[in-house]
């Protein structure tokens, strides 16, 4: 992560809640912290349902209701966004920070015609002009592989295939020309050709641009090709950070060792056996002290029972969750 | 195992009304499903392949072409024929933001199915419970509305939800692709199961290579509403004839090609490379 410039957001301690019925809480993010540097791109892989969308909702101040952020901060550009108004935050929202969600259609009208949401998008922010705004329209869809988007301007969403749908969102996200993108599985059931052209495209505005990006996907090979560095999240905690090539390399959660043998063999049949982690995920509203993995690890001693282990430095850059983690050795 | 296939189906083609004249989105398709030979389908986004399951389930009329399940003829079924043929064809929707019912108790969307085909109360719960165990959630889940869960847990109630009628044959959109790997392994296993221990059918939409590989015998190539290539899945993908086939086959992403890519040219390197876009 380059030092002369600092990072350009920086997250700290960032915990968030959703108070259920009957006085429990879920608290779907917890204690999360990590930094990330203009141009890179921090890719988060995890358990479904471990709170990489809840995490990402929380740096816009997204949540649905009930949730709420019980502790932290998101410094971005300097200013910490937890402790700035709405009002101050609905300028960030979209022009500073363009986010793609995990939803693709239901974050579009899906009756107003594409040219309409993005005029939308725009006039959010500043004042443009009927013209301007279409060629702005007509480049943002052009990044994202759209070729013939005169159609798709007149087009509405319902009449569009999930795959057009979702380049349009990332058109969308890139408009304003964000300094950080967020981008919750973008490329998830799109066709490979498509993934390939999306992930080329958030790269070229990177280069261009400096972007930093944080990108979440639950394929492997998606995320090798985008991301610098990954996180691996496990039960509403952090537990693995690093360089891609490091992490899937030599994991040292034991989560992460998992997830990656996950992976299916490239000569996959009918009749075969893939490899999983046993069990299930743990249920965010009935944790104990234990660490949260304990109960499905095969090095489970002790200490993990008693207490749940920080993040921290192993290895120079590499952090982990683990009181046994897995030892790290020369890269392969 | 009998000769007849499960379902059978000859020069489907689907029409929706456009601007000048009807668009046609899937055209002349033909493809048999066996309980020992699924069928995997993968093609370009908006290809036509959730349209095609659609009209499998009886919710969009083909304007030509046959379906045939358990050797009855289904096409323009109405009625307790379809009734009865809805029970025995259970679809996963690609989109579980979508495909479930906000404001509703998962317990409510399980049972849901039971009390319309008129399952036995007596059944219900053993059904919810293999159900859900199938798919790795709780009980605790039960009581929780789908806008209460993330994308991969919405993705299991779909699942789950196709499972408590005991189908016999199952069309997958998508099944797996919003869970994390290691779940996604443990659903793939399930279903592998219950197609040995049920003798169940599958169609499998997916982008997913290693999906259509574990799951399906036979694939088809769509593009552009038509199977371009069809046939063992072996053959298809490590010798693919068509071209749309061989572009996909290039693109997959893999962390092992990506890395090389990396260690090859360096990360500096990586960025200056040629963009497609
Ligand atoms: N509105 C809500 N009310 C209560 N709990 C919620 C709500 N939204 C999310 N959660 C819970 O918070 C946790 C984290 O959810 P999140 O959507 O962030 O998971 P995720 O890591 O994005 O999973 P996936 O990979 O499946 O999308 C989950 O256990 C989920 O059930
Ligand atoms: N209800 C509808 N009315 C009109 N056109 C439709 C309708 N549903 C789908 N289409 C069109 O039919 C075509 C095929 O769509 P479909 O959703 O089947 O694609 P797909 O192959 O499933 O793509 P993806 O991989 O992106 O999910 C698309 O061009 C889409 O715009
Ligand atoms: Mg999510
Ligand atoms: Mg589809």
């Amino acid at each position: 992560m380059s030092l002369q410039s600092g990072p350009m957001l920086a997250v700290s301690g960032l915990t968030t809640e959703f108070p259920l019925k009957g006085g429990s809480v879920i608290r779907a993010v917890d204690d999360i912290s990590f930094t990330l540097a203009a141009g890179r791109t921090l890719g988060i892989v995890g358990e479904s349902g471990s709170g990489k969308s809840v995490l990402i909702r929380s740096l816009m101040r997204i949540l649905d209701a009930p949730g709420r952020i019980a502790a932290g901060s998101v410094v971005f550009k300097g200013r910490d966004l937890l402790r700035i108004g709405e009002r101050e935050m609905r300028g960030i929202r979209g022009r500073q920070i363009g986010m793609i969600f995990q939803n693709p259609a239901g974050s579009l009208s899906p009756v107003a015609t594409v040219a309409s949401q993005f005029a939308e998008a725009m006039r959010a922010h500043e004042r443009v002009g009927a013209a301007a705004a279409r060629d702005r329209s007509i480049r943002a869809l052009a990044a994202v592989g759209v070729e013939d988007s005169a159609a798709v301007l007149a087009s509405r969403p319902y009449q569009l295939s999930g795959g057009l749908i979702q380049r349009i969102m990332i058109g969308l996200a890139l408009v304003m020309g964000p300094d950080l993108i967020l981008a919750d599985e973008p490329t998830t059931n799109l066709d490979v050709t498509v993934q390939e052209q999306i992930i080329a495209a958030l790269r070229k505005v990177q280069r261009d641009f400096g972007t930093a990006i944080i990108f979440i996907s639950h394929d492997m090979g998606v995320i090798s090709e985008i991301s610098d560095d990954i996180m691996v999240m496990y039960g509403a905690r952090a537990v693995e950070y690093g360089d891609l090539r490091s992490v899937v390399r030599t994991p040292l959660h034991p989560y992460t060792d998992g997830l990656i043998r996950s992976v299916p063999p490239a000569d996959i049949r009918p009749g075969m056996r893939l490899q999983a982690i046993p069990g299930y995920p743990p249920d965010l509203s009935r944790l104990g002290g234990s660490c949260r993995f304990a109960s499905r690890c095969a090095r489970v001693r002790p200490p993990c029972e008693a207490n749940d282990p920080a993040l921290a430095e192993q290895a120079p850059g590499r952090l982990v969750a683990c009181h046994f983690p897995l030892a790290v050795t020369a890269d392969v | 195992m009998s000769d007849a296939p499960l379902l059978e189906v000859e020069g489907l083609a689907v029409t929706f009304p456009g601007a000048a004249e009807d668009v046609r989105v899937v055209d002349d398709v033909a493809f048999s499903v066996r309980t020992d030979r699924a069928l995997g389908i993968v093609g370009e986004s908006g290809a036509g392949k959730s349209v095609l399951l659609r009209t499998l389930t009886g919710l969009f009329r083909p304007a030509a072409g046959t379906i045939r399940f358990d050797s009855r003829d289904v096409t323009n079924a109405r009625g307790a024929s379809l009734k009865a043929y809805r029970r025995d064809v259970q679809m996963v929707f690609q989109n579980p933001y979508t495909s479930l019912p906000p404001g509703r108790a998962v317990q409510n969307i399980l049972e849901e199915p039971l009390l319309i085909h008129g399952i036995s109360r007596g059944e219900w719960q053993g059904r919810l419970d293999s159900a859900l165990d199938g798919v790795g959630l709780s009980r605790s889940f039960l009581g929780r509305m789908p806008e209460q869960l993330s994308g991969g847990q919405r993705q299991r109630v779909a699942i789950a939800r196709a499972l408590v009628l005991e189908p016999r044959l199952i069309l997958l959109d998508e099944p797996v692709s919003a869970l994390d790997v290691s779940i996604r392994a443990q659903v793939l296993n399930l279903l592998t199961d219950l197609r040995r221990d049920r003798g169940l059918g599958f169609v499998v939409v997916s982008h997913d290579f290693s999906v259509l590989r574990f799951l399906a015998e036979d694939i088809a190539v769509m593009h552009r509403g038509q199977f371009v290539e069809q046939g063992e899945t072996g053959a298809v993908f490590d010798h693919p004839r068509h071209e749309y086939t061989r572009r996909l086959l290039a693109a997959m992403p893999s962390i092992e090609r990506s890395l090389a890519r990396r260690g090859d040219i360096g990360e500096a390197g990586a960025a200056e490379e040629k963009q497609d876009v």
